[in-house]
């Protein structure tokens, strides 16, 4: 799925006379935006019953060009981690485990 | 950041949304997009990102202290791959820390 369907979702949940998609998927956009901005700071998301976002730091190590082969050193780096929250999400699902 | 932190930065770096606005809409935003990546499998938002259900088969594991085996069943885990604007993003902060 994609953003037009979460705009759609809750266009129709919130079931509010005043709004509109436009609208919708602006205040969308500034909070994937929010939550981006405070990653690029380095700072962690923790969203509540969903998840949280968390900033790694990833040391340089040694690589190679796939195409050909050639070692090229891959530099250190930040990524994003995403831990779900348990309440939302189980790893088992359905084996009876965790 | 928390989930509240969240809300309240929305409402007041936008000063047509109040606070219970942004607050229902945030709400409804997380509750769209989890509801959309379990019934999906999969939720692909631009600039930000993508989450995928990857399905992992059954295996024999060992217990690592005692080295028994032990058959773990077949589970399911919720992975992010931050998408490409969000990656060039962070670049900023390495370049910013380093």
């Amino acid at each position: 799925m994609k953003r037009l369907d979460i705009v759609q979702r809750v266009l129709q949940k919130s079931n509010r006379s005043d709004y509109n998609a436009k609208f919708v998927g602006q205040v969308f956009d500034v909070f994937l935006e929010e939550i981006s901005s405070s990653l690029e700071n380095g700072e962690d998301v923790k969203i509540s019953g969903f998840g949280s976002f968390i900033v790694r730091k990833i040391k340089d190590r040694p690589g190679r060009n796939p195409k050909t082969g050639e070692p090229v050193q891959i530099p250190a780096h930040h990524t994003v981690l995403f831990h779900p929250s348990r309440a939302f999400f189980k790893k088992g699902h359905g084996s009876g485990e965790d | 950041m928390t989930r509240d932190d969240l809300i309240r930065r929305i409402s007041e770096r936008n000063p047509g949304i109040s606070l219970l606005d942004a607050r229902s809409l945030v709400l409804d935003f997380i509750e769209a997009m989890q509801s959309s990546i379990i019934q999906s499998e999969n939720l692909e938002l631009r600039r930000f990102g993508v989450f995928e259900i990857h399905h992992r088969s059954a295996r024999i594991a060992r217990n690592p202290k005692t080295g028994e085996k032990v058959s773990v069943g077949p589970r399911q885990s919720l992975i992010f791959r931050p998408g490409k604007i969000l990656k060039l993003r962070m670049k900023n902060l390495t370049r910013n820390s380093s």
